[in-house]
């Protein structure tokens, strides 16, 4: 199995709100088992945990695992830090995208590729090697060398945030795709080429996390399983006819079932 | 904290200095003396001195730091420092100065046609050209008339474009004293000069350079200073320029030594269209202290400035800046940019920020900013979660940060330099043992 998520328990402290020190619980023992292959979509509402689920998966700082272990290629991964889950193989295209200002997209591709290639004890991809990588991936992304001279998202429009994103994923070559919301801030000809781009992607050694507010993206990326997700569990799981059942009644429905 | 300098016996030594300059050359002896007379009047400036508020100099020089009359060691043994440094470019004449003295044997100065250099203590008639003064309220400038035993003197002749870069190298190596150098860079109309001033060496040692500068019409001066001494050394420096009409003044900074640095730019843009950039990053660390002062005056109209500081602070470093952009009655269409941005990338480190703008004239546009934060925990999460580590990606965000200070720098090789630079210093940081490699 790929990727085995046991009974997630998640809670972060806030910092600087009214409630300041009051642990809160945003997982509350979440499970899901995704293979190699497999596109796997997780729907819910605005605050059921989809994005703490990302976080955590990928390794940011600030969530406090309470409970539960998360598996990947078999090795609970939950203590190793973001870099080392990435050498790993797991990739998280982020719903936004953060602006780096001063650092090239292109060196910055290249650190990581090469950071990637340090931490596995690979050896460092030649810069000719590189640069013919990149810019075979990039064609077929519709992405320009010239915006690859840009500082990292600088002044990008949210549409070539996105097909950045996908573009790094080509590049870096993971085992597991993770997307949060990679649909959000999209026009439906944006969303095609980032669909395509991640379609391009779909092989039998890799397997994707599709996380979404809206049906739509699934049109475009078909997944074989799709995941109900109401507060910090997933409460229903069923082929991709369970999107177009969710598009047509709505969330309210499933949560009330599930209560 | 060490003890503050005792100014009685201070003043006492530094007087009696005086004699040991009394050649160097003779006929400044008088502009020596009535600068020192000017200085015990004034004493070092306090932390009451608007302009010293956040850098108590008296509790920084805990000792008496006398002037030293000769260098501590030998041209010879200094010359080691000279293989490698970052403004070490191919094709520039080089003046060394050990211990604020002109050592030939280690410079290599170069004919140019149009472009006359010496060395101040091998001057036996005054020069006429070259203006010397000091300002009669800057206690710190008045002494380092007092005391400077040498320095460059520079004319580019009208119309001269100086194809050959001048470097001037500072070693210190006299712990327990200070030197002083005094330079002076006349640009005249139409002429174009490019200076380096490198700072080397270090030890508990005070260093007080001044470079005064004038650049005339349709002139140009542009200038990269690099302070790369050891964590020990106290460096007071100073560029006082005034750039007339239609000339331009490019200047950079990049300050990583030194426990006590003082920076003093002022630059007065006393002709029309007047263009100026002064921009500064320095790094700092352990217990540094860094202050940079500026005052842009803008006495003419249309004239142009922009200032860029990037200052970052890592453990219990302390970064002060203190900005000020005057606009004359008169100088109309000022265009003035002044922005300072702190780094602190330790907890105990600290960054203390004044811009300011004092407008005397309608139909001006001028702007400051300042801002002061940690690095991005978006951004750094951002670069670790596509396998970068924790140490890279500090660094790479770090060198992101200074690195428009650099942009202005014509000549590659120094532009690449400096950036390198910064970065070595974040590796050496790391290496600390501040920031561990997250992942191996």
């Amino acid at each position: 199995m790929l990727l085995e998520v046991k009974d997630l328990r998640v809670q972060v402290t806030p910092e600087d709100e009214e409630d300041a020190g009051e642990a809160k619980e945003i997982l509350k023992g979440l499970s899901l088992s995704l293979d190699r292959g497999e596109v796997h979509a997780i729907m819910g509402p605005n605050g059921s945990g989809k994005s703490t689920l990302s976080h955590v998966l990928a390794g940011k700082p600030g969530y406090e695992v309470s409970g539960g272990e998360v598996l990947f290629d078999g090795e609970d991964i939950l203590e190793l830090e973001p870099e080392e889950r990435a050498a790993k193989g797991l990739f998280l295209a982020m719903q936004y995208p953060v602006e780096i200002p001063g650092v090239p997209y292109m060196q910055f591709l290249k650190i990581a590729v090469n950071s990637q290639h340090k931490l596995r004890g690979e050896e460092e991809l030649s810069t000719p090697d590189f640069m013919r990588l990149v810019r075979e991936k990039a064609r077929e992304l519709d992405i320009s060398m010239d915006m690859l001279k840009r500082p990292v998202n600088v002044g990008f429009s949210g549409g070539e945030k996105k097909r950045m994103e996908v573009l790094q994923m080509a590049v870096l070559q993971p085992s597991l795709c993770i997307l949060d919301e990679i649909d959000s801030g999209l026009d439906i000809d944006a969303l095609k080429v980032v669909a395509e781009g991640v379609n391009a992607l779909r092989d039998e050694t890799r397997g994707f996390l599709v996380i979404t507010h809206y049906q739509r993206l699934l049109n475009y990326i078909e997944p074989d399983h799709v995941h109900i997700m109401a507060d910090g569990r997933i409460i229903r799981s069923g082929g991709k006819e369970l999107a177009l059942q969710l598009e047509k009644e709505g969330y309210a429905a499933f949560v009330q079932d599930a209560a | 904290m060490s003890k503050p300098i005792n100014m009685l016996a201070a003043e006492q030594a530094w007087r009696e200095a005086l004699a040991d300059f009394q050649a160097d050359p003779a006929w400044l002896q008088p502009q020596r003396a009535a600068a020192f007379a000017r200085f015990a009047e004034l004493g070092l400036p306090t932390p009451r001195t608007e302009n010293w508020r956040w850098s108590d100099i008296h509790r920084h020089l805990n000792a008496l730091y006398t002037p030293l009359a000769e260098p501590q060691t030998a041209a010879e043994a200094a010359r080691a420092l000279l293989d490698d440094h970052l403004l070490k470019v191919a094709d520039a004449a080089t003046m060394v100065f050990v211990d604020g003295r002109f050592a030939p044997e280690l410079s290599r100065l170069m004919e140019e046609e149009g472009v006359e250099v010496v060395a101040l203590s091998e001057t036996p008639l005054p020069i006429d050209w070259a203006d010397l003064a000091a300002d009669e309220h800057d206690a710190m400038d008045l002494l380092n008339l007092a005391h400077a035993g040498d320095g460059a003197l520079i004319r580019v002749r009208t119309g001269v474009r100086a194809g050959i870069p001048l470097l001037l190298v500072n070693i210190l190596t006299g712990a327990g004293h200070s030197t002083a150098l005094r330079h002076f860079i006349r640009v005249e109309e139409g002429a174009s000069f490019t200076l380096y001033e490198a700072q080397l060496g270090g030890g508990d040692h005070v260093a007080n350079v001044a470079t005064k500068a004038i650049v005339h019409d349709h002139a140009s001066l542009r200038r990269v200073q690099v302070n790369e001494t050891d964590e020990q050394a106290i460096r007071l420096a100073a560029l006082r320029a005034e750039v007339l009409g239609h000339a331009t003044l490019h200047d950079t900074t990049l300050l990583t030594g030194g426990r006590y640095h003082r920076q003093h730019t002022e630059v007065h843009l006393n002709g029309e269209h007047a263009d100026i950039t002064t921009n500064c990053a320095y790094l700092i660390r352990g217990r540094q202290h860094a202050d940079t002062r500026l005052l842009i005056n803008h006495a003419k109209a249309h004239g142009a400035s922009r200032e860029t500081f990037k200052c970052v602070m890592d453990e219990h470093a302390r970064g002060v800046f203190q900005g000020l952009i005057n606009v004359a009655p008169g100088a109309s269409a000022t265009d003035g940019q002044m922005a300072a941005h702190g780094l602190l990338l330790g907890e105990a480190a600290e960054f203390d920020s004044k811009p300011e703008l004092t407008i005397y004239h309608d139909d001006v546009a001028c702007a400051h900013g300042s801002t002061v934060g940690a690095l991005d925990e978006e951004q750094m999460f951002y670069l670790r979660v596509r396998g970068i580590s924790e140490r890279r990606a500090r660094a790479l965000l770090v060198a992101a940060f200074v690195g428009e200070v650099f942009d202005g720098i014509e000549e590659e090789a120094v532009r690449e330099a400096l950036a390198a630079h910064a970065e070595r210093w974040l590796a050496e940081g790391a290496e600390r043992g501040g920031k561990p490699e997250a992942a191996a």
